[in-house]
């Protein structure tokens, strides 16, 4: 047995050789990193020289920390909300878009709801804190023109929680728009003919033809939600104020706060060691519950 | 530079300046020019600086430094982090260590990230990457000194004929950064000024109206820029005042004798902000953005956008730092010339303990333990603090921000620009009279920085953990969403409950 594997991988030296700047790319970069981040989580960390092992005493901290589950809560109020409400708007554009009476318009429609997916959240965050600004933001503007507001939306933690549900909603909806329009014009046109010829209407197409076929790519979107589920911080990191950062800090800027601005980076890493842990038990979860992977 | 650190200190610059002299051993002096001998060949230095009242002892301390630092520097190579010294882009950074090159013999490499400064060092500094200087301020130097990072300077400091001496660096500012009474673990890189209400006298002189002295008549001199509109933006349109948060009320919180930071009574640490005593100005800045004198966005607002407002005739009053009150004025000239424009700084509102401005904590310069070139390091902040080096740190670079010609240093355009700011915009050094001449309203500001600055007491929770109760508590207060008793009381609770005050 051995030597046949031996011989077999003697045969296809040359593959495993290609396969090595893979293999150590991903040592190097990946689990590396991982390994030295997970051991400082057991760690009393030090900016130079040996760090001391101190067993889980940094995992016991955060489990006593009170703002470590109010962050925990904010995450899963701000996460979920992005999850639940973000979910269906871009399958919604993907439809409308493939509705498009002429390629002009579609393309134009494509490229601007995409747009604001290409900027980082540093613009994106900066353009909506002045946008939403109580004084002279467009948006408060337009409201007062209905007698309405001003409105404190990033200084109210309702308004502000809202906020940072809508705006990666907005912003992210053009990517994984495409992907869904990737899939629908996949899909054969035959069973569309074949409806057509049958009687059916536009929307009973969509409904019995684009919908059902879709739902193989909505489990890879909803898993890639999933995956950035407890890692939302961008948005936050840019868009917080003394005023609401109690209410919409999540764990990821929790981690930041601790482990860049008071070099707790021992604590910080045990975090983002249980974010790792969750994230891989939600997937998990997730991939058994909607049978991801396996044929529809 | 021994003694212990008292816990508070309001800072004259000119009475410590004449005690140092006076300290100063065979400090003689005299109407002086700096002579060619003492700086490289080609230098602008070489050419003579106005004449000014020159510590002899400094001279001669600044020659051999010129001289060993050209010696020593020969071949080797500097590693620098910095925040705030250098160009104003990657371009000039670059110029910038061509002109280290130039006036000292030394290559360097400076690192100068344009955001997050202190996020950069700390991935730098754990990822091993050695630098032979880093740039901090006091707060961040408590952390690295806590763990152990930083080199001890005090004997070279002790022997250092430049930093030891008294017209250099005034002997009480050093107890500034001493730690355990007697150890110093950086140097300084300039002086630090206050921040302060500064506010439009054009529009004062427009409506005939003095200058304010206390929060009433702070507050009737808003409500005339909004009702009687010298800016012309129409009637109820201008505002009072903008802060970028609540960065800084101090000004404000003058006019009941508080003092920022930590203070200590009866062997207790307490944070004044988080007092009853405050409860008035709290209330008095909540009646400002209730009637629409404060700037509605002040909450989200960085200082930029403060800063704006400011010099475009939106608002009459801001609090920021004495050199801006030099800088509003020569860049609103360079943007209009012939503007009206005038700002002025006005210290704080008056209070039972006169006036309190917030000093800057100090800035300085570390060597770290793995540093490759320690001792090269240390010569250059001696370097750092003779004429050479202050003219590179405030006018910048020789035919780029500035020209020489005879004795005549003039300002380029784009040194114009840059304001005389390289990361020294307010030099340490008594010695050192700028050859330019001072930014319009700077000098006047500065001198109340230093007869009012007050410099905190803050520690290394302050920034991460302090501020954010505070400003939390403060802003709501000033949003109108609870009264400002009920933010004391909230202060006093987390601040107690997280071990952050006794």
């Amino acid at each position: 047995m051995l030597r046949h594997t031996t011989r077999t991988m003697r045969s296809h030296a040359w593959l495993y050789v290609m396969i090595l700047p893979v293999i150590a790319y991903f040592l190097i970069f990946v689990y590396y990193p991982l390994y030295q981040g997970a051991a400082s989580s057991f760690q009393e960390f030090k900016l130079l020289g040996t760090a001391e092992w101190i067993g889980t005493e940094n995992y016991l901290e955060v489990w006593q920390d009170g703002t470590f589950w109010q962050v925990v809560k904010n995450t899963l109020l701000i996460g979920g909300g992005i999850l639940v409400f973000g979910f269906f708007p871009p399958i919604m554009v993907a439809l409308a878009l493939n509705e498009a009476a002429t390629l002009l318009f579609k393309k134009l429609a494509q490229t601007t709801v995409y747009l604001p997916h290409l900027f980082s959240w540093v613009v994106i965050g900066g353009m909506w804190i002045f946008l939403l600004s109580p004084g002279g933001g467009l948006i408060n503007e337009l409201l007062a023109l209905i007698n309405v507001g001003p409105v404190r939306f990033l200084t109210n933690t309702t308004w502000a929680r809202a906020t940072m549900i809508g705006l990666p909603i907005w912003k992210d909806m053009g990517y994984a728009a495409i992907i869904y329009l990737a899939s629908i014009t996949s899909i054969n046109p035959s069973l569309y003919e074949a409806a057509r010829i049958d009687g059916a209407s536009r929307f009973q197409q969509m409904y019995q033809i684009t919908l059902p076929l879709l739902k193989p790519t909505m489990k890879v979107v909803f898993m890639l939600n999933i995956l950035g589920l407890l890692r939302i911080f961008d948005q936050i990191f840019v868009m917080r104020n003394p005023v609401v950062q109690g209410g919409i800090d999540v764990i990821m800027t929790y981690v930041y706060d601790m482990g860049i601005q008071r070099y707790e980076l021992g604590f910080a890493s045990a975090i983002s060691v249980m974010v790792l842990l969750t994230t891989l038990l939600l997937t998990a979860i997730v991939w058994r519950i909607t049978g991801f992977g396996r044929d529809d | 530079m021994s003694s212990k650190r008292p816990f508070s200190s309001s800072l004259s610059r000119r009475s410590l300046v004449q005690r140092g002299s006076a300290l100063g051993a065979g400090a003689a002096v005299g109407k002086v020019a700096l002579g060619s001998a003492q700086t490289p060949a080609g230098s602008p230095a070489a050419s003579p600086v106005p004449l000014t009242e020159v510590d002899q002892d400094f001279l001669a301390a600044q020659e051999a430094v010129i001289a060993e630092i050209q010696e020593m520097g020969e071949g080797k190579t500097l590693h620098i982090l910095s925040a705030v010294v250098g160009g104003k882009t990657p371009e000039e950074d670059q110029l910038f260590e061509e002109e280290i090159r130039r006036l000292t013999g030394i290559q360097v490499e400076l690192v100068h990230p344009t955001a997050e400064y202190d996020e950069k060092m700390l991935a730098d500094l754990a990822a091993g990457v050695e630098y032979d200087l880093i740039y901090m301020n006091k707060n961040r130097m408590d952390v690295l000194v806590d763990q152990e990072v930083l080199t001890d300077l005090t004997e070279q400091i002790n022997n250092s004929a430049i930093l030891s001496n008294p017209t250099v660096i005034p002997p009480e500012e050093w107890e500034l950064i001493e730690y355990d009474g007697d150890t110093f673990y950086s140097v300084f890189n300039k002086f630090e000024g206050a921040r302060m209400l500064t506010v439009r006298q054009d529009w004062l002189d427009q409506l005939g109206l003095e200058a304010p002295k206390t929060l009433d008549e702070i507050y009737d001199v808003m409500v005339a820029f909004r009702d009687q509109d010298p800016a012309g933006n129409g009637e109820g349109v201008t505002l009072g005042l903008s802060t970028a948060g609540t960065y800084d009320i101090q000004p404000f919180m003058s006019s009941e004798g508080i003092r920022p930071g930590y203070v200590e009574v009866d062997g207790k640490r307490t944070i004044p902000y988080a007092t009853e005593a405050a409860i008035p100005v709290y209330e008095w800045l909540a009646k400002l953005y209730a009637e629409g004198l404060y700037d509605p966005s002040f909450a989200t607002a960085e200082t930029a956008d403060m800063r704006n407002l400011f010099m475009t005739d939106k608002v009459g009053f801001v609090t920021y730092w004495d050199t801006w009150v030099g800088l509003f004025n020569a860049l609103v000239e360079q943007e209009n010339p012939g503007s009206d424009f005038q700002a002025k700084g006005l210290a704080a509102a008056e209070g039972p303990d006169g006036v309190i401005i917030s000093r800057g904590q100090p800035s300085v310069w570390a060597i770290p333990v793995n540093a490759p070139n320690a001792e090269l390091a240390f010569k250059f902040l001696e370097w750092w603090h003779t004429f050479p080096g202050i003219i590179l740190g405030s006018l910048g670079i020789l035919d780029h921000d500035y020209t020489v010609e005879g004795d005549t240093y003039e300002l380029t355009e784009v040194g114009a620009e840059h304001a005389m700011d390289h990361g020294v915009p307010t030099p340490y050094n008594t010695n050192w009279d700028n050859p330019v001449g001072e930014l319009p309203g700077l000098a006047e500001a500065q001198e109340i920085s230093v007869e009012y600055g007050y410099l905190a007491q803050l520690g290394p929770q302050w920034d991460a953990e302090v501020v954010p109760i505070l400003d939390e508590n403060i802003i709501k207060t000033i949003l109108g969403d609870i009264s400002a008793a009920d933010a004391v009381a909230a202060m006093q609770e987390r601040l107690r409950s997280e071990g952050l005050i006794d």
